[in-house]
Formats: C-alpha cells, sequence, structure tokens
C-alpha cells in the first residue's frame, strides 16, 4: 500500500514522500511509516563511491602475490558495482547482462584496511577460439571490507570491486614472457583490453545501471608475454585511470 | 543528469542511489632505444614524430631518469567507446614515454614497467575528477601539480595534462626534470611551465 503525499521542489532538489504500510514493522505506529526519497538533478561527480578512498584504505589494484606490494600490480580496478552485498550478486548481474557465466581463473589478492585478501568470486565469458588462439573476458571481484576485514561490517554501502580485462589465449613470445595468457594491448587495440572490459561492461549494463565516473589514476603500464613477432616487441596494456561507478540496482 | 535517491526508513536513514603504441628510435644519432625495435604492425612512433606532435605540449624526462632509459614512445589513439554520448565517453589520447622495462617472472602473467610519463589533452582528466589526490595540489613551476596517494604525479600546464607514473621509482626531482619534448620552452629543466589554461598558478 503506497501513496504519494507530498512532493516539494527547491531548485535542482525536491522530495517524494511515500506513505507505507506494512504490518510487521513499526508495530508503535500500527506499521504505518513514511518512505522519503530525495532527488538530485545535478552533475554530481561524487554520488555513488564517494566514500571510497582508493590507494588509501582500498587499493586501486589486483595483486599476484599475498605481500599486495606494488611490484606485484597484476589488474587495475577499473569498475565498483555499488550497493552490492556479494561478489555472487554481482556475478548473478554479469551473467545476465553481459553473458559472462563461466567462473574459470586463478586467485588474486586486493589490499583493503590492511588485509590481503582473497577474491571473493569471479566470471569470464566463453573463450572465443576464432580469434587468434582463443579470447575472453574475465572480471576478479572482492566484496567491500570494514577495518577488521569482515565485508559483513563494511561502514558504509556495500560494494563489490571489479578488475575486468579483455585478454587473449596464444602462444607466449619467449623475449616478452611465457604465459599464455595477455592482456590486448593499446596499440594493436587502441582502447587496450582493460578499458574494452570496463566499456564492455557499460555498454552491457546501462541504462538498466546507471553509473559515474571517478579518475583514480590506475593506469599502470604491463608488459604482456605476447608480441608482435620475433625482433618486434612485446604487447603493452594499460587502462587510462577511469573507474566506473556502476548502480548495482536498477533504476 | 544523475538522479540521487535517499530513502528515510522510519528513524533510519538509508542512502541509495535511484538513479599507437610505438617503439622509438632516437633519429638524431641513429640509437635504436628499443632492443626490441618496430612491430611492422601498428603506427610506430619514433622520438622525431613526437617533436612533430602540435597538438598539444609534450613533456619527457629527456633520454634517462635515474638510470633508466628512454625505451618508447606510445601514442594511443582512442575516441572513445561512446562517441555519441560525451557524458559516458571517455576518450584517450596518449603520448607515453616509458622509462625502463621490467620482465615477466614465471608464473605471472604480466609485470609493471618501473616508469612512465604520460601527456593527454588537459580536458581529459579535469582536476576535479582526481580521487586519488594526497592532499591539495601545488603550484611547481607555474604548474598544477597534484600528488597522487599511490606516488605518482599529476600536473596540469597548458592545454595539457603530464602523468609522471611510478612503480618503485623515487620521483622527487621528477617535475624539476621534466622539459618539452616537442619544442618550445621549457626546453631545460626548471624553466616555469605555461599556466594551466583556464587559471594562473603562481
Amino acid at each position: 500500500m503506497e501513496s504519494t503525499c507530498l512532493e516539494a521542489a527547491a531548485g535542482d532538489l525536491w522530495v517524494l514522500r511515500y506513505l507505507c504500510y506494512d504490518p510487521s514493522r513499526y508495530p508503535e505506529h500500527n506499521g504505518w511509516y513514511y518512505v522519503n526519497y530525495w532527488y538530485c538533478d545535478c552533475d554530481d561527480p561524487e554520488g555513488m563511491g564517494g566514500d571510497l578512498d582508493p590507494d588509501g584504505w582500498q587499493s586501486a589494484y589486483s595483486f599476484s602475490h599475498g605481500s599486495c606490494s606494488a611490484q606485484y600490480r597484476v589488474d587495475p580496478i577499473t569498475v565498483v558495482f555499488w550497493g552490492a552485498t556479494s561478489a555472487q550478486q554481482v556475478e548473478d548481474h554479469l551473467a545476465d547482462h553481459t553473458d559472462w557465466d563461466e567462473h574459470t581463473g586463478n586467485n588474486q589478492v586486493w589490499y583493503t584496511y590492511g588485509y590481503c585478501v582473497n577474491m571473493d568470486g569471479h566470471s569470464n565469458s566463453e573463450w572465443d577460439e576464432g580469434v587468434i588462439q582463443g579470447e575472453q573476458y574475465h572480471i576478479r571481484l572482492w566484496e567491500g571490507r570494514g577495518m577488521d576485514g569482515d565485508p559483513d561490517n563494511c561502514h558504509f554501502t556495500h560494494y563489490v570491486v571489479g578488475t575486468p580485462h579483455h585478454e587473449v589465449w596464444d602462444t607466449p613470445q619467449g623475449s616478452c614472457g611465457s604465459s599464455y595468457h595477455s592482456v590486448y594491448d593499446n596499440e594493436t587495440h587502441p582502447d587496450g583490453g582493460f578499458n574494452n572490459a570496463r566499456d564492455n561492461i557499460l555498454d552491457e549494463w546501462y541504462p538498466d545501471h546507471h553509473y559515474n565516473w571517478q579518475w583514480w589514476g590506475n593506469n599502470q603500464l604491463f608488459r604482456q608475454s605476447k608480441g608482435y613477432g620475433a625482433g618486434m616487441g612485446c604487447w603493452y596494456a594499460r587502462a587510462d585511470g577511469y573507474v566506473a561507478v556502476i548502480n548495482i540496482w536498477h533504476g | 543528469m544523475i538522479k540521487l535517491g535517499f530513502v528515510l526508513l522510519g528513524a533510519a536513514l538509508v542512502a541509495a542511489l535511484v538513479v599507437g603504441l610505438v617503439a622509438v628510435f632516437d633519429q638524431e644519432d641513429g640509437t635504436p632505444l628499443d632492443p626490441e625495435p618496430a612491430s611492422a604492425a601498428p603506427v610506430k612512433w619514433t622520438m622525431a614524430q613526437a617533436r612533430a606532435f602540435n597538438e598539444h605540449e609534450l613533456y619527457y624526462l629527456g633520454q634517462t631518469y635515474q638510470g633508466l632509459p628512454l625505451m618508447q614512445v606510445l601514442r594511443i589513439d582512442w575516441p572513445g567507446s561512446f562517441p555519441d554520448d560525451p557524458k559516458m565517453n571517455r576518450p584517450d589520447h596518449e603520448v607515453i614515454f616509458v622509462y625502463g622495462d621490467c620482465e615477466i617472472s614465471p608464473g605471472e602473467d604480466r609485470c609493471p614497467v618501473p616508469l612512465t610519463v604520460t601527456v593527454r589533452p588537459a580536458s581529459e582528466i579535469p582536476h576535479d575528477m582526481v580521487k586519488t589526490g594526497a592532499g591539495p595540489p601545488e603550484c611547481v613551476r607555474g604548474a598544477l601539480v597534484q600528488q597522487l596517494k599511490n606516488g605518482n604525479i599529476q600536473m596540469w600546464t597548458g592545454d595539457a595534462t603530464v602523468g609522471i607514473e611510478t612503480n618503485g621509482v623515487n620521483l622527487g626531482q621528477a617535475v624539476s626534470r621534466l622539459m618539452r619534448a616537442n619544442g618550445g620552452k621549457p626546453d631545460v629543466p626548471g624553466q616555469p611551465f605555461p599556466p594551466p589554461k583556464g587559471g594562473e598558478c603562481n
């Protein structure tokens, strides 16, 4: 049971008040209570994600080693799923919107409040074997923690961070590295595999999910194992430093 | 337009939201800077191309910084994934001066290079978008300089923004060492930078 009883506008800010009834709640008021929705028509660069402290209490990269030190940076955080209470919730949306519905890949760690924590989930697309030897989208996910490292004690809005990347499976170039996984470089693919995967999420999720941008400056350049051919140089990939803070709720 | 919604449930307030990389050769002395020079593939830049670049100012740290040689100059020219939607779109037009390199350890998928200097149009990173500043920005050599929490430095001068990105390299002298790579002043370290477009910095 719901009705609108007030709509007040003051410049770019207004409120919609709903009178609601739920007999299981607020017995002191016989189940009746108000819900106020405050709206702001403004270009708010903070909004979602305003409480985050990237490179302070939350690292802007994932790491391959449990020390979470800079020399072990692997992937930049380029998406924050704001309001998400679990990695599973994000995985469900990724399967629904983006068709990233597989879950293979190894662990990485993320730093938050002094803890270097294992990933809480991950999603990937099917390997597309039509390109080079194969390509896929992959994202690792970490749930925002409280100061005690417990996701259940997140002291502000719940969130999940992710490291999407678009990568190939191909024979490494020995002079570059030995891994069969390489993120698309920014030369042959000017958006690069980090930006491309982030933007793929935005393209598939928007407008069901709104988002805003923050610039974190996590644009570390990473050498890849794939190269352009013997004596022709290696792939190098980087993100552009922008992070999309995405509302997990449809709206 | 962004809609922000704040939901008040009884006494409890719950906030909710409704709503061309390049291998470089020094063309002046002919010394290849990249031990694995130019790929056949895409656009391969040279320092000569960097010197001829005229879209905005380019800055770099010279041929070496703290013993790290300039290995490559990379060019990224990306209009963004959503060019029809300026609010969503994030174009990326970078010139990257890469100092040193890294080796991918067995069992690792990639490695972080130690030092890059990235120059982009100032409009691509407005200062008020920066989320990771370590304190307020400062004016250094007439430019607006923002120290970042990760140790990097972001600077705005003229029509450009310059990022100095480190992984383990001390950047203490970096801003004072920056100089123009494509003609004009400052052509030696220490000279003043042009003020950031739209504001003075003293």
